[in-house]
């Protein structure tokens, strides 16, 4: 929880997401070292839209 | 389609249900996963009712995606467990309402898009169902 476009997530966050993400990789049987590269090209950062109601996603 | 219910439900009622399946297959379902992610079963109703949102069923999870909300975290610090709370509800109110004048961008899903959700404190809420 928490925008990391403009701020940083905090070590408890990230002992916590470390701590699921091996247990989910453990369970179901992934490997935590490989990687999957996503991007889409000519899309803004949703950050910047600051319409109302649109502070929490 | 009302003749036919007449004169044959049982027909009628396959033809509905083979429609169903068709429009929840490629609207919901198949069209939204990445090519890599397979489908083994999807669930069309449960205890005798249609699911207006089927449930897919994936044997063989392939990733496990990390992803952040857009909502700012500085107010959960010094807030309180009210605080979280009200974060959460605002996160499911986001994802789960349909979009309109007085939620404009809202998503209109069938629930909470993360699995889990992780606060400053590094406590993890459960978010969608499935997620155990």
């Amino acid at each position: 929880m928490g925008n990391f476009n403009i701020q940083q997530p905090t070590n408890e966050q990230l002992k916590s997401l470390i701590k699921l993400t091996i247990a989910l990789a453990k369970k179901y049987k992934i490997d935590p070292n490989s990687r999957v590269m996503y991007f889409e090209k000519g899309k803004e950062a949703p950050y910047i839209d600051t319409t109302e109601n649109y502070a929490i996603a | 389609m009302d003749e036919l219910r007449q004169s044959n439900p049982e027909k009628a009622a396959a033809k509905e249900r083979a429609t169903y399946e068709s429009t929840m297959a490629t609207n919901y379902l198949v069209s939204d996963y990445a090519s890599e992610q397979t489908i083994d079963e999807i669930r069309y109703e449960y205890l005798g009712n249609y699911l207006r949102r089927p449930e897919s069923v994936h044997n063989n999870k392939v990733k496990v995606i990390v992803h952040h909300t857009a909502g700012d975290y500085t107010s959960l610090l010094t807030g309180g467990t009210g605080v979280v709370k009200k974060y959460l509800q605002d996160v499911y109110k986001y994802h789960t309402v349909s979009s309109s004048s007085s939620c404009k961008n809202c998503k209109g899903w069938g629930d909470i898009g993360y699995h889990f959700l992780i606060d400053p404190f590094g406590n993890i809420y459960e978010g969608r169902a499935g997620g155990e």
